[in-house]
């Protein structure tokens, strides 16, 4: 019985593998053989990403990328958190700021990255705070948003437990706005990650970024490719954490609606 | 006579409408005294949960007073618990039953807290359940945790908006054996909201039968059976039905024309 | 209405206190929503937020916090807006569009069309799943090398890296709808003596429309991201290449308001989308909660 499911269950996880495989075949493959300049085999992009990986740059671009991308992250979703889940609960300040925070969210955070370097000047402090200027909106957004559709009987029970506005906020609305502010990280993550690449590629001398772009523009092909692969497998582990994380701290909300109602 | 634990005088409540204010409650007197079981049955929407909302301060009330022990009450009223009608809504997901049932006890040790968890959610029969989650229990079982909760905070006063509504027949009955006992046991005092007549009966002192709205106390009914009350026996005693054709009458639902205009039970 | 003249006031009832029977009044039939007086106090406390946030912005200038060269006043930033909005802004606007438009008209079709096939075959989901789950977390913009590499600095490079970005919502979204159409109404549909094609354009792509709207809705923004950043990067013409443009011609204000207009762009698509998702699937708005 056992055998038959879980060879129910393997089968088409296996072809999804056998599918990616055949797949990079295909590139190595042709790129072997079309010898165009603009793709180099997958057998050398990976070499570089390794390079890039095992090598000096790991220290000195690498590294430093994804500590920039971390703290921006963090320190956008924590203001996000911070001011969105009171101004959402408080509910009259909401309709003041909304106009105001919908335009910093549609605004691409990174159309703002050549007015950064010219105030804050060329330095990671800078790329941070675009990074966290980024990644805060929608977070803030959902924050907001969660924090106003939050079950008035859940509050009311706060309420007449004797809590006060705090404690309500703290115990009782942060908690249940919580499957909403998920759905505006895992947005934010994507965001982060975008501003990350291209405050590098744009006015910088390091980074994961500017080795891409750099490479390119000396037609390094294959260290081009090499870079795009790494910060792919960044972006993929990243993923993966923020998918694990995220199943813990909402596993009540999982088990009880059957899934996430974010993305 | 035992003292009144709530008194409400002259209570009056608008709500505002699309042109103007419409009165849910218009001056409205009720008292109800320490250990006292007072239900309060009225016909629907007729605002009885708007008033049990104005009692606990959850509501601000536009007229009359509400005393606590003597004293005038504004906010939320003090050493109080509301069980909800929808209890499914009032238990928060992300924390278990054990939690939930500890959630006033903010003011106590952790050692403390647990033991009134344990010892409430004991009285309603659900200690095996205090690692689940609410939405992993019946809706009956979640009116316990609802009821343990209650319990655990020490409440004196614990004001009931329709708690058996949403269940089933048979949950019904076995809920109201546990309230019953949990209400002997700890000497509470409860004002309970139903739309059911015989449920009102059966458990209380004392029925208050409201008008439709604006709502005042039409009504005032000592129920004087014999306690402890009994599900089959009680519902047989020739008193138990002259009481509940009584409240028949005031509500107007002896009569055909049930929901004809100007019938009380027309909403 | 007088005592007396309800029905129930002659019914010998002792313990009546003279309270009579009243019916309780009609209520008009209130269309849902908030209503218009509601709304327009909504409108004005936004205008004052914003106000407000102008305010702020010259106090911080005032305070000096900032190098006043580099952060001009609202004042200046408007007027240079205004003064250029005919000989850059527009042009800028313009080919920024262009580029969003011509990604997102290659990129709706191409995503549906897999999103439903997907959707619709277990075996091409399995086959496809790894793949997309590791294409999928490459940021977009790290392809701009790689987009400059193939095409050169043009609308196709643009193009190339917009279609990237803004398949994955789309599909994604459109394959969660396919794959969750209520088994229900395909049988319904079978039972009435639809072909499978028939079913599919009748009974699962419109089960699809509020998914792909919302799915349209991300691509959007994505897509204005992308173009924007490409234009920042490679000169591509379009309002990222007039920021950094004005930025080196010393013109802060106009830079400033390019940064603006940009934000207003993709504030007004957001709106656009939102407002078209509301007229045409309205009953479905609540039901899909109201962020993406």
């Amino acid at each position: 019985m056992s055998a038959v499911r879980s060879g129910g269950r393997v089968a088409p996880a296996l072809l999804g593998w056998v599918v990616a495989a055949l797949l990079l075949l295909l590139w190595q493959l042709y790129a072997e053989s079309a010898q165009e300049l603009y793709l180099p085999t997958f057998a050398d992009s990976a070499a570089a990403a390794w390079d890039l990986l095992t090598g000096t740059a790991l220290t000195s671009d690498v590294l430093p990328s994804v500590g920039r991308f971390a703290l921006g992250y963090a320190i956008g979703c924590a203001v996000g958190v911070a001011v969105g889940t009171p101004l959402g609960y408080l509910r009259p300040l909401e309709p003041w700021v909304r106009p105001v925070l919908e335009f910093l969210r549609a605004l691409p955070a990174t159309a703002i990255l050549p007015l950064a370097l010219l105030v804050l000047g060329a330095n990671g402090g800078m790329r941070v705070a675009v990074i966290a200027f980024g990644a805060c909106w929608p977070v803030l957004l959902n924050a907001l948003d969660g924090a106003r559709h939050v079950d008035p009987v859940l509050i009311e029970t706060g309420r007449v437990s004797g809590l006060g506005r705090t404690a309500i906020l703290r115990r009782i609305v942060l908690p249940a706005s919580l499957p909403q502010i998920f759905a505006g990280l895992r947005i934010a993550l994507g965001i982060a990650l975008i501003v990350m690449v291209l405050s590098e590629m744009y006015g910088a001398s390091s980074g994961l970024g500017f080795e891409i772009l750099n490479s390119q523009r000396r037609f390094m092909v294959p260290e081009t490719y090499g870079g795009v692969l790494v910060l792919g497998l960044i972006g993929w582990s990243v993923s993966v954490l923020f998918t694990r994380l995220e199943q813990r701290a909402l596993a009540w909300h999982i088990a009880r609606t059957g899934g996430r109602s974010g993305a | 006579m035992p003292d009144e634990i709530i008194r409400v005088d002259g209570l009056r409540k608008a709500f505002a409408v699309r042109d103007g204010e419409t009165l849910a409650i218009d001056d409205l007197t009720l008292g109800l005294r320490q250990g006292e079981f007072l239900s309060v049955v009225g016909p629907s929407g007729c605002g009885k949960t708007t008033l049990l909302r104005c009692i606990a301060g959850l509501l601000e009330r536009d007229g009359g007073d509400v005393r606590y022990r003597g004293e005038r009450v504004r906010g939320v009223l003090p050493g109080l618990q509301l069980v909800f009608q929808e209890f499914n809504r009032s238990l928060f997901p992300w924390l278990t039953v054990e939690r939930n049932v500890r959630f006033p006890l903010h003011g106590l040790s952790r050692g403390e807290a647990a033991e009134r968890a344990r010892h409430a959610l004991a009285l309603v029969h659900l200690e095996a359940f205090a690692g689940h989650y609410p939405w992993q229990l019946s809706g009956g079982m979640q009116q316990r945790v609802a009821l343990a909760r209650a319990i655990a905070a020490r409440a004196e006063l614990v004001l009931m908006d329709e708690p058996f509504a949403s269940v089933d027949a048979q949950t019904r009955i076995a809920l109201e054996r546990v309230l019953l006992d949990v209400w002997r046991e700890l000497g509470l005092s409860i004002l309970f909201v139903t739309h059911d007549i015989e449920e009102a009966i059966l458990l209380s002192d004392r029925v208050l039968v409201l008008s439709q709205r604006p709502s005042r106390v039409i009504a005032e009914l000592d129920v004087d059976l014999p306690r402890p009350r009994d599900q089959l026996k009680t519902k047989e005693l020739p008193r138990f039905q002259d009481l509940r054709e009584e409240i028949f009458a005031l509500l107007g639902l002896d009569r055909d024309e049930l929901l004809a205009a100007g019938s009380p039970a027309a909403t | 209405m007088a005592p007396g003249t309800s029905p129930t006031a002659d019914r010998a009832a002792p313990r009546w206190d003279g309270a009579v029977a009243r019916r309780a009044p009609a209520r008009a039939r209130r269309p849902l929503g908030p209503g218009p007086r509601t709304r327009a106090v909504r409108t004005l406390k936004g205008l004052a937020g914003i106000a407000i946030a102008i305010a702020a912005w010259e106090l911080i200038r005032a305070l000096g916090v900032v190098p006043s060269a580099y952060v001009p006043g609202v004042g200046s930033i408007l007027s240079a807006g205004v003064e250029d909005f005919g000989s850059q802004l527009a042009p800028a606007i313009g080919d920024t569009l262009k580029a969003w438009a011509a990604g997102l008209a290659i990129t709706v079709p191409a995503g549906l069309v897999l999103g439903v096939v997907v959707g619709l075959s277990r075996w091409a989901d399995a086959a496809l799943r790894v793949t997309v789950e590791f294409l999928r977390p490459v940021p977009s913009v790290a392809l701009i090398p790689i987009a400059v590499l193939v095409f050169g600095v043009s609308l196709r490079m643009q193009l190339l890296l917009i279609v990237y970005a803004c398949l994955w919502p789309i599909f994604f979204n459109v394959r969660y709808a396919v794959q969750g159409v209520d088994p229900l109404l395909v049988d319904t549909a079978r039972v009435a003596g639809l072909s499978r094609p028939a079913t599919i354009r009748r009974v699962v792509l419109p089960s699809t429309l509020p998914a792909l709207f919302t799915g349209l809705r991300i691509a959007s923004s994505i897509a204005l991201v992308l173009a924007v950043s490409a234009e920042l990067i490679t000169g591509a013409p379009g309002l990222g290449k007039l920021i950094v443009d004005a930025q080196g011609a010393m013109q802060i204000p106009l830079s400033y308001a390019a940064v603006f207009v940009t934000g207003i762009v993709g504030f007004l698509l957001n709106a656009a989308f939102t407002a078209l998702d509301r007229r045409a699937l309205p009953w479905t708005v609540a039901a899909r909660g109201e962020r993406p």
